[in-house]
């Protein structure tokens, strides 16, 4: 990377490749973005608190059309996907695709373009499901017209970032941008042929098993690339630490990227899909858990003899914390992806449970350690308080964790209580009780998302600020990512 | 292997491309060849409970779909009616439409899908029961926390079905289904609306592929007074659903087991 000795040290430039003198990252983007990102998973927790009272017959808005819990729900669910996570991953995005290459995005007016459009494109898709406009896709429940505008906006995204790839300065690319470069591929083929495909020409069990490849990928080809591509940058940034293996790498990337996409039929599993291809995706989930292991592995070593860190840095707190979920998802998903453990867990809670460790405790653990790392250098002050931030990180950490097992409990109670034939209701009152504690956990991890905001706010507001010192402005980043091929 | 044109090539688009002809394509060729069962199709067999609507509410039904008769233009413009308030509600995010066929593990031959929502037919859904133009897209779901509904035609009247839209514990005392109040035109909950008779025209069409019912059955009979006594008195069989939905081996469910 060509630094020039004079340039401010938060905002280095850099000579592109086409010639022109630039500012390397764009950290109004990544604040911007990051803001987005936590206003969102606030107004997403909310809606999610406010649905789990309906379970306790307590739902404050009974009658009110708008706030009927049904789009509730659908708005907690997209929120978190295209508000919260979307939003945190561009401006993570901002931070780390230049650092990788030396090169600049390829535009940063395209940047704040790309701000402002995505969060308008959420608000009306927000507006759009409260006035009952949804689509019946699971996580694609935007109305049908927000979808074209979702489309524009992706694309404007890989766009901004592929030019940085494509244009860069390094010889070999780093782990991290192997996994951000397919799913900048994968995410608009992943989005057009969940929405647009079983909605306008693919009718019921066709459309399923397509609509099935949607969900799961959105998870496998979108969110997780990216979870792991930040991992890849930030583990070995902050424990100054190359990582262990570049082969077990290698091994991680290709086994993802050819056994993840295969997966999406185990949502419909004894469904009318043809049998074939829910063996085939029984078969292919079990793969992906045994290459997630050699991952997990290879974090595992590379923190070798650093663990002692964790006690200061609460960053990298997040990160291990988020990793062990992700371990627990995988080996709970080799199982519980069985044919025959789907005749009891598939529809309970069981399902409910496993989303929200994987969603909440892995990737939204990241992006808070994300924040956590980053918010100091974009601001360029300190943390206006580490109280707050531990409160936040044991609040949604023992959150996650009871809501998990509750979530998992009740879901075999009532699963098991449907196979005894039953009466229906009995199931509901077995379930009351671990809807309860799930409401608990709601307001716990609610109460970790204020302790975030307030500290993130406070911060910002704080007066010292270090944005033109050496303490803000040096990115050990560039040089740490050691493991480069 | 590392280079960015081997894995935009290759992972990006090379195994996403095998993964969608696998596990889209091919599952999709089975169904090559068979016509999607058009609107116009599904309206030539219609529930008698969509003309025991129009009879019932006939100054809501005129308002809603312009004509006092139960006509399959009128039944076509329900069912989407009821269909998209179906998915604005999210309604599938509670209820499943697939009824599994899963191995006996308990001590019935087709799992307990079957024989709690298919006890008269013994019939796990079937590919094609989805194969037609209410199914863009389907509707599968994959939380149950109310019944299945893929075989709701019959299960329930009209009148149940409104009243327990107007408010799910007024028929099941411990529900959590959230009341739906603004699919009714008045504040007692008496005249449905356009959605309220679309949903419930939905609720009772789904599944009735199994009944034939003959072209306007209600229009050509007499009205008869009812006379009670004519009819014996009703004693739910053992191990068949009750009216509250679930089919009940242990016998009866009347007295509050809790
Ligand atoms: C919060 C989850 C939830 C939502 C949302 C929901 N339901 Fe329900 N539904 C239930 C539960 C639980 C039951 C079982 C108890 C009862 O009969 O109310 C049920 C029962 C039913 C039944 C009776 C089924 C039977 O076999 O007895 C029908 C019909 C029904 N719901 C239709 C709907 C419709 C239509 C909507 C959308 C407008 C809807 N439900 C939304 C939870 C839900």
């Amino acid at each position: 990377m060509t630094q020039t000795a004079t340039a401010p040290l938060i905002r280095p430039t850099v000579v592109t490749s086409r010639g022109e003198t630039r500012v390397l990252v764009d950290t109004t983007a990544c604040k911007l973005h990051f803001i987005a990102a936590v206003s969102w998973i606030g107004v997403g927790i909310i809606a999610g608190l406010l649905y789990s009272f309906v379970f306790l017959r307590l739902y404050p808005h009974e009658g009110v059309e708008v706030l009927s819990p049904g789009r509730i729900r659908m708005i907690h669910t997209n929120l978190m996907a295209y508000g919260f996570l979307t939003n945190a991953f561009i401006g993570m995005l901002h931070w780390v695709v230049p650092r990788l290459t030396g090169e600049p995005v390829l535009s940063h007016p395209l940047s704040k373009v790309i701000f402002i459009a995505w969060n308008l494109i959420i608000g009306a898709a927000v507006w759009g499901i409260l006035t009952g406009q949804a689509q019946a896709i699971e996580w694609g429940e935007t109305p049908f017209w927000a979808d074209h505008l979702v489309v524009v906006g992706v694309a404007l995204v890989v766009i901004n970032f592929t030019w940085s790839i494509i244009r860069s300065r390094e010889k070999s690319m780093y782990v991290t941008l192997w996994y951000f470069t397919a799913a900048f591929v994968w995410t608009p083929l992943v989005y057009i042929m969940g929405n647009y495909l079983p909605q306008t020409l693919v009718p019921g069990t066709g459309g399923a098993a397509l609509v099935g490849l949607y969900i799961h990928d959105l998870v496998g080809l979108f969110v997780t690339p990216m979870g792991w591509g930040l991992m890849y940058f930030f583990v070995p940034v902050i424990s100054r630490k190359p990582i262990y293996s570049h082969a077990i790498s290698l091994v991680g990337f290709w086994g993802l990227a050819f056994f993840y996409p295969l997966n999406g039929v185990h949502h419909f599993l004894w469904s009318p899909i043809p049998m074939f291809a829910q063996y085939g995706a029984v078969i292919s989930t079990i793969a992906v858990e045994v290459v997630v292991t050699t991952v997990v592995i290879n974090f595992v070593m590379t923190m070798r003899g650093e663990w002692y860190r964790l006690k200061e840095t609460i960053a990298l707190r997040w990160f291990m914390v988020g990793m062990t979920c992700y371990f627990i998802t995988c080996f709970q998903c080799a199982f519980q992806t069985t044919l025959t453990m789907q005749k009891v867990i598939h529809f309970t809670d069981w399902v409910v449970g496993h989303s929200h460790l994987v969603m909440f405790g892995v990737f939204s653990f990241w992006i808070a350690g994300v924040i956590e790392h980053l918010w100091p250098k974009l601001t360029g002050r300190n943390w206006w308080s580490r109280r707050l931030s531990l409160w936040h990180f044991w609040l949604w950490t023992l959150g996650v964790a009871l809501m998990f097992t509750d979530l998992t409990v009740i879901g075999v109670v009532q699963g098991l209580l449907w196979d005894s034939l039953r009466p229906w209701e009995e199931s509901i009152r077995y379930s009351e009780i671990g809807w309860f504690i799930r409401m608990i956990t709601g307001w716990m991890i609610l109460g970790g998302f204020l302790c975030l905001a307030l500290n993130m706010f406070m911060t910002f507001m704080a007066r010292e600020d270090h944005s033109d010192t050496e303490y803000a402005g040096q990115f050990p980043e560039t040089s740490a990512a050691g493991a480069r091929a | 292997m590392e280079r960015f044109n081997f894995i935009f090539v290759v992972a990006g688009i090379g195994f996403f491309a095998l993964a969608f002809v696998i596990m889209g394509a091919l599952p999709l060729a089975q169904y090559q060849g068979v016509d999607v069962v058009s609107m116009d199709q599904i309206a030539t067999n219609i529930p008698y409970q969509f003309e025991e609507l129009a009879r019932d509410y006939p100054e809501a039904f005129e308002k809603a779909f312009g004509t006092t008769e139960p006509t399959a233009a009128a039944f076509e413009d329900a069912l989407e009616i009821g269909r998209k308030a179906y998915i604005a509600e999210a309604c599938w995010h509670c209820h499943t439409q697939q009824i599994r066929r899963i191995d006996p593990n308990d001590g019935t031959e087709v799992g307990h899908d079957v024989s709690r929502w298919a006890s008269d037919t013994h019939q796990e859904s079937q590919a094609d029961e989805y194969h037609n133009a209410m199914n863009y897209p389907h509707l599968f779901g994959t939380r149950r926390v109310g019944p299945d509904l893929i075989r709701s035609s019959g299960r329930h009247s009209n009148d149940w079905h409104l009243a327990h839209l107007w408010n799910p514990r007024q028929t099941s005392p411990y529900s959590v289904m959230p009341p739906y109040t603004w699919f009714f035109d008045d504040a007692d909950g008496m005249i449905p609306n356009k959605r309220g008779l679309g949903l419930v025209t939905y609720l009772q069409w789904l599944g009735c592929w199994y009944t034939q019912f003959a072209p306007s059955e209600y229009k050509d009979l007499p009205q008869l007074p009812v006379d009670e006594s004519w009819y014996p008195p009703y004693v739910p069989p053992k191990n068949e659903p009750t009216e509250e939905g679930g089919g009940d081996p242990y016998g009866g469910s009347e007295e509050d087991p809790y």
